[in-house]
This record gives C-alpha cells, structure tokens and sequence, in this order.
C-alpha cells in the first residue's frame, strides 16, 4: 500500500522527476522515434502522475502505475504518428513441425564469435525493434531492455504470464532473424562492419 | 522425464535468464545435449538477449532534468493541495 511518504514524493515535481525521471525518460525515449516525441510522452506522463498523485492507492512502489501511465501516453503519441506498417510475425520461425522441434531456426554460422557493438548494428536493432508489433515491441522494451520482470510486464500489457512469453519468444525470434541478414550482408561485403563499441 | 520442445520453448526463456528452478535445470541439460534445434533456439536467445544488452545506452539529457521541474510547475501550480486527481485514473495502479 503507498505511504504518505510515496504520494508525497509524486505531489511533489521536485522530488518526482529525481526520483523517478530517469526511468520515466529511458521508457519515453525506447517507445518513441525522435527525442522530441519522448520529452513530450515524458511531459504528459509526469503531469498525469502528478495530477492524480493524491488519489494514489496502490503498491508502495509507484513504479508499475508511472510505467503503465508512460506507456499509454507514448501510444497516445504513436497512434498520431505516421508509422509503416509492422511485420506480419505470423510466419516467425518458432512454430514446431509434427515432430514437436522447433522449426526455421538457423545455423548461426554467420554471426561473428566475438563481435563488437557498432553505431551500425546499435541502428539495425533499434529499427528492427521499431519493426515489431506495437505489442512485440514493447513487450521487449519493458523485459529486455528495461529489466522488468515477466509478471511485472505481463500486467502492464494486460497479458497473462504464458501470453506475454510467447509474445517475448516471437519478438526475440525476429530480432534474431533480422540479426542473421545483418551478419550475412556484413559477411557478403567482406566483413566490413563497422566496429566502434570495442 | 520426456520432454517436449514445445513446452520447452517457454523454459528456455526462463533458463536463459536465469528463473528456471533447479531440478528443471537438469532435464532441460539433458534434453539440449541430444535436441540441436532446441539448443539452435537457446543460442538464439543468447545471441538477441546479449546484442540487446549491448545497446547504447539512453540518457536523459542533462539540462532536461531541471527544465521539466519547471515545465511541471507551470503546468500544474505550486501547491499539491489545489491538485484535484483526474478521472483517467483509479488510484489503484491502473491507469486509464
């Protein structure tokens, strides 16, 4: 149950955006396209919470309730958004053929053994990830990159636990496939790939 | 134990992170070392989770901590008390 000490803090701009400006930025700016677009979800999610601050009745940790109020107001600003269209993930290889094995999953030979992060392959992930289903999408942005846990982030998308494991398992399936391409189309140029992250 | 890579596809995920029970740990070692495809999926996982890892990170500018204080008093006035909560949420952690 929130304490006085908590509502204080989200009544406060002060002490709301130290304490929780941060977090709030990080999952404005992974669910948004520009810097601009994430200031103004930051914006709009930080006057919601204060805004109904006093009202707050549940965990004493806020975090669950700012994430989903981020969330919806960086939807808000999607949904305004012309935005192509998402991959189909319908045809994603993780399905199983009748044998029960997973089915389309390619060798990694291409990938290198040790390979370092380049502004490159930070921008082909990035646009891989912002080619995922809104659902897909955000589902590893709240899991893989902000760490929030499975029954955490299941709530927050309105999934149950299994529901929002599956959709993990297919996102991480397309980014491994976009991946493959990357490192074939870097082993087709020559291995050119820039490395810059070393 | 038997296992099937179809209930094993939502354990790998478990495994890979590190939340799988232990006595689990052991059926899903062995079922690896005699199942490619199923061990393919967990290099697979390996390879997005650490790219993932990798990413830049994202920092919040450095002027935009203070800027939005300021921003939020403006919008929203200086006294908590003359706040009235809106009716998009419940208070209760749900926000509509």
């Amino acid at each position: 149950m929130a304490t006085n000490t908590t509502i204080d803090e989200l009544l406060n701009p002060e002490t709301l955006v130290d304490r929780y400006g941060e977090r709030i930025y990080r999952l404005a700016r992974r669910m948004s396209n520009s810097e601009a677009d994430a200031e103004d979800v930051m914006q709009n999610a930080l006057i919601k919470i204060l805004r109904n601050a006093a009202s707050y009745r549940g965990e004493s940790d806020p975090m669950g309730w700012i994430y989903r109020i981020t969330l919806n107001e960086a939807r808000e600003i999607h949904r305004k958004r012309k935005r192509r269209p998402a991959v189909s993930l319908d045809n994603l290889p993780v399905d199983f053929d009748e044998t029960s094995h997973p089915i389309g999953v390619t060798d990694i030979a291409h990938r290198p053994e040790r390979f370092a992060m380049s502004t490159e392959i930070d921008d082909r992930v990035r646009m891989a990830i912002d080619e995922l289903p809104d659902g897909y999408r955000e589902a590893v942005i709240l899991h893989d990159l902000e760490g929030v846990p499975y029954q955490e982030a299941a709530n927050l998308l309105d999934l149950t636990l299994g529901g929002f494991k599956t959709r993990l398992h297919r996102a991480r399936m397309h980014l491994r496939r976009r991946l493959e391409e990357f490192w074939k189309s870097v082993d087709e140029s020559g291995g050119t790939a820039a490395t810059d992250g070393a | 134990m038997d296992m099937c890579c179809k209930d094993l596809a939502e354990k790998l995920l478990l495994f890979r992170d590190g939340d799988l029970p232990e006595e689990e740990v052991q059926h899903l070692r062995e079922h690896l070392h005699y199942c490619p495809p199923c061990l393919d999926l967990l290099n697979g996982y390996d390879e997005v989770v650490e790219v993932l890892c990798r990413l830049k990170p994202v920092k919040m500018p450095a002027n935009l901590c203070e800027s939005m204080k300021e921003r939020l008093k403006t919008e929203c006035g200086g006294t908590p008390d003359a706040r009235q909560p809106e009716a998009a949420s419940d208070g209760n952690g749900s926000e509509a």
